[in-house]
């Protein structure tokens, strides 16, 4: 989708048709910041398949609160994530600033 | 998405960066299989290892974590409850969240490499000429703020008029702690007219 800095509205997606999809996609301003596929042995076996990825978190997410500042997991099967992250943007405004 | 490990900020919801305790940054895994999580606000580092059975884990933990999700900080925000701006108790303050607390942070602590504080600061509380002049022109140069050099540009904000500025002005500075005397609509306009 068009991010509003580029003209989008929430619909338009023009030029973005143009690039593949992101496997997964966070809510904005979490900043991922580090992600690591668990080669281990000492975890339990499912977190051999998935990746481990650093939140450091936000600075901006006026109004809301700051978000982000945790570590996740994401399951993978067959070389893509599964599941999916549900929580969609509400305020186009307060997912798209730097 | 599963929630692995979190508490880092120690505080739920964040208000303002400088609140957040540790942030999570680096992961590295050790040679036995131990996770390494690296913060950026101490410098410290946990070693996350397993200890139980790995042969019963499973739904009961997960479910666990999943329920972590409905924190301030990970879930997805209610737009009326989560506002923070809704109480806007003077008109200084309502310019401050919506043009500066983005980043000098509701605490008005910044964010430490990034933004200056405004809390504790000679040039908030000292020379009212000299602030203006920072808010109505922006300022280019790297700046030393309680010992901290911040090179990010601050942007001008001559769109705002005299009393918006002075409004803000005098907010930030009896905010935070700071205890200067307000700001006028005429010394803003003065400065303008240099």
């Amino acid at each position: 989708m068009l991010g509003p800095e580029y003209g989008g509205d929430g619909i338009k997606v023009e030029r973005c048709a143009d690039f593949d999809d992101p496997l997964i996609g966070f809510p904005g301003h979490w900043a991922p910041n580090d992600m690591l596929f668990y080669t281990g042995d000492q975890f339990p076996e499912r977190y051999k398949s998935g990746a481990f990825i650093a939140f450091h978190g936000s600075t901006n997410r006026a109004p809301y609160p700051q978000a982000g500042y945790f570590v996740a997991f994401v399951p993978f099967e067959n070389g893509n994530p599964t599941g999916e992250w549900k929580c969609l943007p509400t305020d186009l405004r307060a997912w798209t600033r730097l | 998405m599963e929630v692995f490990a979190d508490g880092f900020a120690g505080v739920d919801p964040i208000v303002s960066v400088s609140d957040a305790v540790y942030r999570p940054m680096g992961l590295a895994m050790g040679p036995d299989g131990s996770l390494y999580i690296g913060d950026t606000e101490k410098g410290k580092i946990w070693r996350v290892m397993y200890k139980g059975d790995k042969t019963t884990f499973g739904g009961g933990e997960l479910a666990a974590m999943e329920a972590r999700k409905s924190m301030a900080h990970i879930r997805t925000p209610d737009q009326i409850e989560d506002n923070l701006q809704r109480d806007e108790s003077s008109p200084g303050a309502a310019i401050y969240y919506r043009y500066c607390g983005i980043c000098h942070q509701a605490n008005g602590e910044g964010a430490s490499g990034r933004f200056p504080p405004l809390k504790g600061t000679e040039w908030v509380t000292g020379d009212k000429d000299r602030l203006i002049g920072i808010v109505l022109n922006g300022v280019e140069e790297p700046l030393e703020v309680n010992g901290e050099t911040y090179t990010n540009p601050m942007p001008q904000h001559s769109f705002l008029s005299d009393k918006e500025l002075a409004d803000v002005l005098t907010y930030i500075r009896s905010s935070f702690g700071n205890e200067a005397e307000a700001v006028m609509e005429q010394e803003v306009k003065a400065v303008r007219g240099r």
